[in-house]
């Protein structure tokens, strides 16, 4: 070999043996953890080099608004090529709630970071996606991809909707192994659902059922005519909320796997009248026999069963004259599930601020809304030019209004379901109220659900409230493409304090605009003079912003607290926290 | 290896498609009536319906819809002030879809009264006609659907009172659509009309001549919505126009002249008053380009013109009669009923005789509308003859199976298919949705058709789906000697709405309330009566019916089954048919019922039998 070889191969030894290890990636084992367990991360990190190495490898947690913890620094070694994992613990106290962003940093600096949140309710916390048509997707591995990104998401509850062969009364079909589902023909099969359960369980993201009161297809048509005395019947003699194709009926019912994807017929069987209280303690044990069945951690009720007026089969009209009954019914339905499962969550599709109508008594919406998820299905028409949801300032108008009811009662205010953006996310976070999207984003628009996940205690809280008019509590000094008079919320915090939010939005002049995601011309140096609560003094501010790198927004403060914010882009947020 | 799923279907499919070319073979031509709707009335005296009529068989799915106008009178009947043909399918674009045509006598509208619709074929070919009574003309407008023809061909006859001067018919369309897509909006874009003929083409001109007979077919699109978004299909349009019955006058206010607005393009064809009768075609692209289009008619265009002229719009019942062809069935009719059946052959022999010279005659010339009627009156007498009277050589009953949403589980249609072959049943759906209405999947169009069955079994099946005039024409079915079954549920009897309908009276039961299903409190085994063994032979393990309708049996008929003390089964005769209603309805969940019985298709089969056998004694 030559002397220039050699000097070659030195020269590569060289490198190699001093190229950095690197933390390849920090993954916490579940997006959700419970308070008062432990949050376990896996950090793996490569060494790339030639030579054996150990390393000191730093784990940090942050969370609230600057609050961190520091796991002692432990020595790693990696074994020269090879990459290594280690998972780390950190015990979660039982009062700890909201994002956590988990650091983990290699004594030469190389870093990763990841993301997961702490509470009990994951519709509180974190984002809600539905998914359906699911036979054959174990096999294929898109059920393990599925996960993935969820995870990437950062979704904390998936739905599965209308999965069953019939929704009201095939909720935990003993004798079928696949099938077709009643409503929308979709594809099934009991060993995929319970596979994506039990997958979505173990990285701590919850599996919700949709639920309805309708019977549909050849299987839920059948239970009707197997109960003729359950169902309620109208005016006409005449089975009620019953619509269907018996042509499609007979075709999905003779040859199933030849149809296509439809839903050929439903009838009302869950809402039945006060002398049949057995239909409603009927599907209580079909909603405990699913959970038992394929471990569902909760519902979502798109359509309650409950009680209605209308005539049995012998024609007695049987009134029920308010809806206390129903009250009394969803009193049971919560009681009796809890009792079997004390975590069962429980969710609602939900009219609780009034448009276009209420749905609901008050006493109804008592027994609903207490933490539990409430779902603003009529905001999906926003998009559409005709919807009285459009334009912005309307959107925001019926969102807070909806949104306020349901935090006022306890729960946690979701929107949806229809396709997000930057702007929606953006609108709709600094109201208090989640979107519910069916998709899955592009990366650009993760960063958003990231934002929001890591920073969901100053927008999902339900204990927020909007302050109006904003101008009692801050002043703010934008151009007038800046929304934040409609964004100003506050809560008081334990020990006397208060915290205060303050989201600037900047959506475009021309309504339309903004539904095609643009943003409004960037803003400067912004500024944001908050008035002191009585007797409090200021003790934390923090700038945030998804469209800024890291989050954090770098400003500066005068003297007399005037916050001035070189740039706001789309969404930014300001924190402060005042204490006695 | 054996094809799976979606393989597995296009496999048959084009299977089926190689077949039906191989042979020749068409898909027959069907007319479905969807029924009137009256919308809620906007004032007290004022309110619209409308009649669909989805046309299936040809390859483009045409919809011919009737608008109506009412005005209520001072006595408060309704009177129709309008009335308009549109054209909703392929697309509620192009040819208007509630008036697309619209005749005026004399410069005024013949259409500001009732018409008259009445569908008189299907199957090799379709035939619709809309009819109107004006004091100037009787108009009739009737199109030839031809199978697996792209185009519609429309006639209009007339006979019009000497004082008939001017008669007119004005087209209306709205090429590819009536407005931009908002993309479009958005760039400012607007609507650009077309029209394309053998020898020009314009834009959005007012009032333009076409140069018969050079210019008998025209394209008309859109420049614009040509580039519509795949979501919103679309497609040009086009019209023929025979021109040999056309005023081809060159006084200016006779020229046939099309306004190409913004908005729709209007075709007036002036017609030669004396000729009574004008000839068009009428094409809906939806789906293709104008390139496509131009490129259809062009190649069409030289065998179309021939057709038109020569092509009858009669019933083929008319146009292939074949009267040696009869004189054979007759023969063969007589050698299979024996010296018992000699009389109804010899009548019919008579009725041939006297019929087929006069259908030959029809064939010839152009028909009056009172001759044509009658002709086709006396035609369908004849073959109703040879229904009646070949009734009792079938041994394997034709049933039409009307299938309400629980009548699935009496098991009718595999309870034939297994006796007598897939081709012994054919169904006709029940469907209800409250945005939509009732519906009927499929009824025959026309009596001819029906005849096509012996019996017809109701199952669980109310009347809401069927028209007027299915239900006139199921009435009068029965009382010519179909057979008529009707099997229970909850839209069966009471809740079935039958009262005051035509079938009502045939039933051989009377009907109470809406709410007549009760649940016996015990569960009895069913039993034939002495009656209904004489009848149907002996029949065991019969299960049990754990509901039935409460309706009181009407004097006259007979009780066949029982459960204890309460009938279950009640026969009797209407006319020369015979009806048997099944009192229990399929529902519950006890063990052993009736519909899922040893016993049930056996005794099934029995009653279809009797029933397609008629009534012995007039």
């Amino acid at each position: 070999m030559s002397s220039y070889g050699r000097l070659a191969i030195l020269c590569w030894l060289v490198a190699v043996c001093t190229h950095g290890q690197v933390v390849q990636r920090v993954w916490p084992e579940r997006i959700v953890v419970a308070p008062g367990h432990e949050a376990r991360v896996a950090v793996e990190v490569a060494n790339p080099g030639a030579v054996d190495v150990v390393i000191e490898l730093v784990v940090r947690l942050r969370y609230g608004i600057d609050a961190e913890d520091v796991l002692p620094p432990s020595p790693i070694a990696i074994p020269a090529g090879r990459s290594t994992t280690t998972t780390v613990a950190f015990a979660i106290p039982p009062d700890r709630k909201w994002g956590h962003e988990v650091i983990a940093t290699l004594a030469n600096g190389s870093e990763a970071r990841e993301f997961f949140t702490v509470g009990t309710n994951p519709w509180e916390l974190g984002h809600y996606i539905t998914i359906f048509m699911l036979r054959g997707r174990k096999e294929s591995g898109d059920i393990d991809r599925t996960i993935e990104r969820w995870r990437d998401s950062y979704v904390t509850a998936f739905e599965g909707f209308s999965w069953q062969p019939s929704v009201f009364d095939g909720m935990a079909p003993p004798e079928l192994e696949i099938w077709r589902s009643g409503q929308g023909g979709y594809k099934e099969s009991k060993e995929d659902w319970k596979y994506l359960i039990d997958q979505g369980h173990k990285q701590g993201i919850a599996a919700i059922t949709y639920i309805q009161c309708f019977s549909y297809g050849p299987y839920g048509m059948d239970f009707a005519r197997r109960h003729p005395e359950w169902l309620t019947f109208g005016a006409d003699g005449r089975p009620a909320g019953a619509w269907f194709d018996v042509d499609k009926l007979s075709a999905y019912r003779d040859a199933p796997e030849d149809q296509g994807f439809d839903t050929p017929g439903g009838i009302t069987t869950g809402r039945f009248l006060l002398t049949r209280p057995e239909v409603g303690d009927f599907w209580i044990d079909q909603v405990i026999a699913s959970v038992d069945m394929f471990g569902w951690d909760g519902f979502r009720s798109d359509g309650m069963p409950g009680i209605d007026s209308g005539y049995d089969i012998a024609g007695n009209l049987v009134e029920a004259k308010d809806r206390d009954h129903n009250a009394e019914y969803l009193t049971k339905v919560r009681q009796r599930i809890t009792e079997r499962f004390p975590n069962f969550l429980y969710g609602w599709n939900n009219v609780a601020g009034g448009y276009p109508r209420m749905h609901n008594s008050a006493a109804e919406e008592a027994v609903m809304l207490k933490d539990a998820y409430s779902l603003y299905e009529h905001f999906r028409s926003a998009p559409d030019p005709k919807s009285d949801y459009h334009t912005w300032k309307k959107m925001v108008a019926h969102l807070q209004q909806e949104g306020d009811a349901v935090r006022e009662g306890g729960g946690f205010p979701h929107a949806g379901w229809m396709a997000s953006l930057h702007n929606l996310e953006a609108v709709a976070s600094a109201s208090g109220v989640q979107i519910d999207t069916w998709t899955v984003e592009p990366p650009s628009f993760a960063n958003y659900r990231r934002f929001e996940f890591r920073w969901s205690e100053f927008l999902w809280d339900n204990k927020l409230r909007h302050l109006r008019p904003a101008t009692d509590a801050v002043t703010v000094e934008a151009p007038a493409s800046i929304w934040w008079q409609e964004f100003v919320q506050a809560r008081d915090l334990p020990n006397g304090g208060r915290r205060m939010i303050v989201h600037m939005v900047n959506l475009p002049d021309n309504d339309n605009d903004a539904w095609t995601d643009q943003p409004g011309p960037e803003a400067t140096n912004v500024t944001v003079k908050l008035l002191m609560p009585p007797g409090l003094k200021q003790n934390r501010l923090l700038v945030l912003s998804p469209d800024m790198e890291g989050d954090v927004v770098t400003v500066s403060i005068a003297d007399d607290g005037t916050v001035t914010i070189p740039t706001v882009v789309r969404w930014t947020m300001l924190v402060a926290e005042y204490t006695k | 290896m054996k094809p799976k799923g979606k393989t597995a279907v296009h496999c048959r499919i084009v299977i089926l498609l190689l077949l039906t070319a191989a042979l020749g073979l068409a898909a027959p031509v069907t007319i479905t009536d969807d029924g009137s709707t009256f919308h809620p009335a906007d004032k007290p005296e004022r309110r619209s319906g409308s009649r669909l009529f989805r046309i299936s068989g040809m390859t483009q799915q045409y919809g011919l819809k009737t608008s109506i106008q009412q005005q209520r009178g001072e006595d408060g009947a309704w009177r129709t002030i309008n009335s308009h043909v549109g054209m909703p399918l392929p697309t509620e674009a192009n040819w208007f879809h509630s008036a697309f045509f619209g005749i005026t006598a004399n410069g005024r509208t013949i259409q500001d009264r009732d018409v008259v619709v009445s569908i008189d074929e299907t199957g090799e070919q379709g035939l619709i006609t809309f009819s109107w009574q004006h004091p100037l003309v009787d108009a009739r407008v009737r199109f030839l659907l031809e199978a697996e023809s792209d185009k519609l061909l429309m006639e209009v006859r007339w006979e019009g009172r000497p004082e008939l001067k001017a008669l007119a018919i004005e087209f209306v369309c709205y090429p590819q659509g009536y407005r931009p897509n908002p993309a479009s909006v958005a760039k400012q874009e607007v609507l650009n009309r077309r029209m394309i003929t053998a020898v020009r083409d314009i834009r959005q001109v007012n009032d333009v001549a076409l140069d018969l007979p050079e210019e008998w077919w025209q394209i008309y699109q859109d420049t614009l919505l040509e580039r519509a978004p795949f979501y919103n299909p679309s497609g040009p349009c086009a019209l023929a126009i025979l021109p040999d019955d056309v005023e081809l006058a060159i006084e200016p206010e006779d020229q046939t002249m099309v306004k190409i607005t913004d908005y729709p393009v209007m075709v007036k064809v002036n017609l030669a008053v004396t000729s009574g009768r004008a000839r068009f075609a009428l094409w809906d692209f939806t789906g293709k380009t104008t390139t496509d289009a131009e490129a259809i008619v062009t190649q069409q265009a030289p065998a179309l013109l021939e057709h038109l002229r020569h092509a009858s719009w009669l019933p083929t019942a008319i146009t292939s009669f074949n009267a040696e062809e009869q004189v054979r069935e007759l023969d063969n009719l007589a050698a299979a009923l024996g010296d018992a059946g000699e009389p109804a052959v010899t009548n019919l022999r008579t009725r041939l005789t006297d019929l087929a010279p006069r259908l030959e005659a029809l064939r010839q010339d152009l028909p009056s509308f009172a001759g044509e009627q009658q002709i086709m009156d006396e035609l369908a007498d004849y073959r109703l003859g040879v229904w009646q009277a070949a009734r009792p050589t079938r041994h394997a009953p034709r049933v039409l199976l009307l299938e309400g949403l629980f009548g699935y589980a009496w098991r009718v249609a595999p309870i034939v298919r297994q006796a007598w072959g897939g081709e012994a049943v054919r169904k006709g759906d029940h469907s209800w949705k409250y945005w939509i209405g009732h519906r009927v999947s499929w009824f025959p169009a026309t009596m001819d058709e029906l005849l096509g069955f012996d019996v017809v079994v109701m199952s669980d099946f109310p009347q809401d789906p069927l028209t007027p005039d299915m239900r006139r024409m199921l009435a009068e079915f029965v009382q010519k000697g179909g057979g008529l079954l009707v099997l229970g549920g909850t839209y069966a009897y009471g809740a079935g709405a039958w009262a005051e309908s035509p079938i009502e009276p045939l039933l051989p039961v009377q009907i109470g309330g809406l709410f007549d299903l009760r649940k016996l409190t015990k569960d009895p085994p069913l039993h034939l009566t002495e009656e209904g063994a004489s009848a149907l032979g002996t029949h065991q393990a019969l299960g049990t019916v754990p509901w039935v309708h409460e309706v009181t049996a009407r004097p006259g008929s007979t009780i066949w089954m029982t459960a204890g003390e309460r009938p279950v089964a009640v026969a009797g005769t209407a006319g020369e048919g015979r009806v048997v209603t099944i009192l229990g309805a399929p529902l519950g969940d006890q063990p052993a019922p009736c519909w899922e019985s040893e016993g049930w298709p056996a005794l099934l089969a029995g009653l279809l039998r009797y029933l397609a056998s008629g009534r012995s004694e007039p």
